[in-house]
């Protein structure tokens, strides 16, 4: 039965995910533990294996379409794996509780950058070895552009991978506001790219809590199939289904997931 | 080229000849080998990951062990599979999905050693290298 339950849980995390453009473990790892009793370690190591999978099903799809920068994204992922060693190391040795605290601090700042009006980017100067360009598909021009600020770039990838291995999230939260932002990539990039790192560093997370024991086929063989699933009607389903109206769901779920998060870090 | 070695790489620096060291067209078409070689990896590693899933679900159906079990180490998991046995199909589909991304950086290393980038080879070493300490980790 839970087995049902849980590919359920998973397909709905997945549309939400893929069409609001978010990784699943945000949610995935709140509900498992908050609906099925799932100890938040097992939850993280099940979690990390759905981000590398969603990760590597729409990387299929940005790769082929050329929005990916692969050579920003090994440079940035140096950061990033790092950050995910350190991460996953320290939620194997945190207690239980400290965890729920910190997650339940991350949902807040989702919560607030969600709400948050975007800057204006700051193109970057072109030509140089990280520069990238793709085909914009609405209007078919040539996008070229530069890359700023690589040490900043690197020190904020290196906490997004901190969080995804000691919380089993994605991190594009953070990836995709400082590529874009700070670092001065068209959005679309920034995403893909994002999505190229966020499967490695959930790969370096997922492969400590695998060794660990901590991904346990009957949470995780639902979970990623019911993700793979979802992820695949997410992107037809994005045409009938307001995203303004699904923005509010996922903000009332994320800020509801936020309050019992931090309940449980203080042991309610 | 004074950035070779990595040390204060300013991208953002106002030197457009950069872009001449990896000739437009050259540096696009071997950009373009390098999406190829991780496009196929992927494909690839979700397939068998699946393949690998699926093919423990119809065995736990048909009897030969269920999901309720604690995940195996990789020797483990080879010697139930070879029996037939479910759980050893669940353990090596979900490390083949793991792996997946693992296996998309090694390949980038070969691409990027097939394009003579001696700095991108370095940079992709870094990210494997940190890699394999977290199976060692993992494993520890």
């Amino acid at each position: 039965m839970t087995f049902f339950v849980l590919v359920g849980i998973a397909v709905i995390v997945g549309v939400l995910g893929s069409m609001l453009g978010v990784g699943g473990g945000i949610l995935l790892v709140p509900l498992l533990t908050l609906f099925l009793d799932v100890p938040i370690k097992t939850a993280i190591g099940t979690s990390l294996v759905c981000v590398v999978v969603t990760s590597s099903a729409s990387q299929i799809v940005y790769v082929a379409r050329g929005f990916t920068n692969s050579r920003l994204g090994m440079t940035l992922e140096v950061a990033t794996t790092l950050g995910a060693l350190a991460g996953g190391i320290t939620a194997i040795l945190v207690s239980g509780r400290a965890i729920f605290g910190i997650f339940a601090a991350v949902l807040v700042y989702v919560l607030i950058s969600m709400e948050r009006k975007p800057a204006p980017p700051r193109p970057a100067a072109p030509g140089s070895a990280l520069a990238g360009s793709f085909t914009d598909p609405d209007t078919g021009d040539e996008v070229t552009y530069g890359v700023g600020h690589l040490p900043a770039g690197l020190a904020f990838s290196f906490v997004a991978g901190n969080v995804s291995g000691l919380l089993g999230v994605g991190g594009g939260v953070i990836k995709v506001p400082v590529m874009n932002l700070l670092m001065g990539m068209p959005l679309r990039a920034a995403i893909a790219t994002s999505n190229l790192m966020i499967g490695v560093t959930a790969a370096t997370g997922a492969l400590i809590f695998f060794g660990r024991g901590l991904v346990e086929p009957r949470y995780a063989v639902p979970t990623a199939l019911g993700i793979l699933v979802g992820a695949q009607l997410g992107p037809r389903l994005s045409g009938k289904v307001s995203t303004g109206v699904l923005r509010r769901v996922f903000e009332v779920l994320i800020a509801v997931l936020a309050v019992q998060m931090a309940l449980k870090a203080f042991g309610v | 080229m004074s950035d070779v070695g990595g040390q204060g790489d300013d991208v953002d620096g106002p030197h457009d000849e950069a872009s001449g060291r990896y000739g437009e067209a050259a540096g696009q078409a071997r950009a373009a080998a390098i999406d190829t070689v991780v496009h196929h990896t992927l494909v690839a590693g979700i397939a068998v990951g699946l393949a690998l899933l699926v093919a423990g679900l119809v065995l736990t159906v048909a009897g030969r062990g269920g999901l309720a079990v604690a995940s195996l180490k990789v020797p483990a998991a080879l010697r139930a599979a070879f029996h037939l046995r479910a759980p050893g199909f669940y353990s090596l589909g979900l490390f083949a999905l793991i792996l997946t991304p693992f296996v998309r950086v090694v390949g980038s290393i070969v691409a990027f050693v097939v394009a003579r980038d001696w700095r991108f080879v370095a940079v992709t070493s870094v990210v494997l290298a940190v890699m394999l300490v977290s199976i060692a980790v993992g494993a520890a």
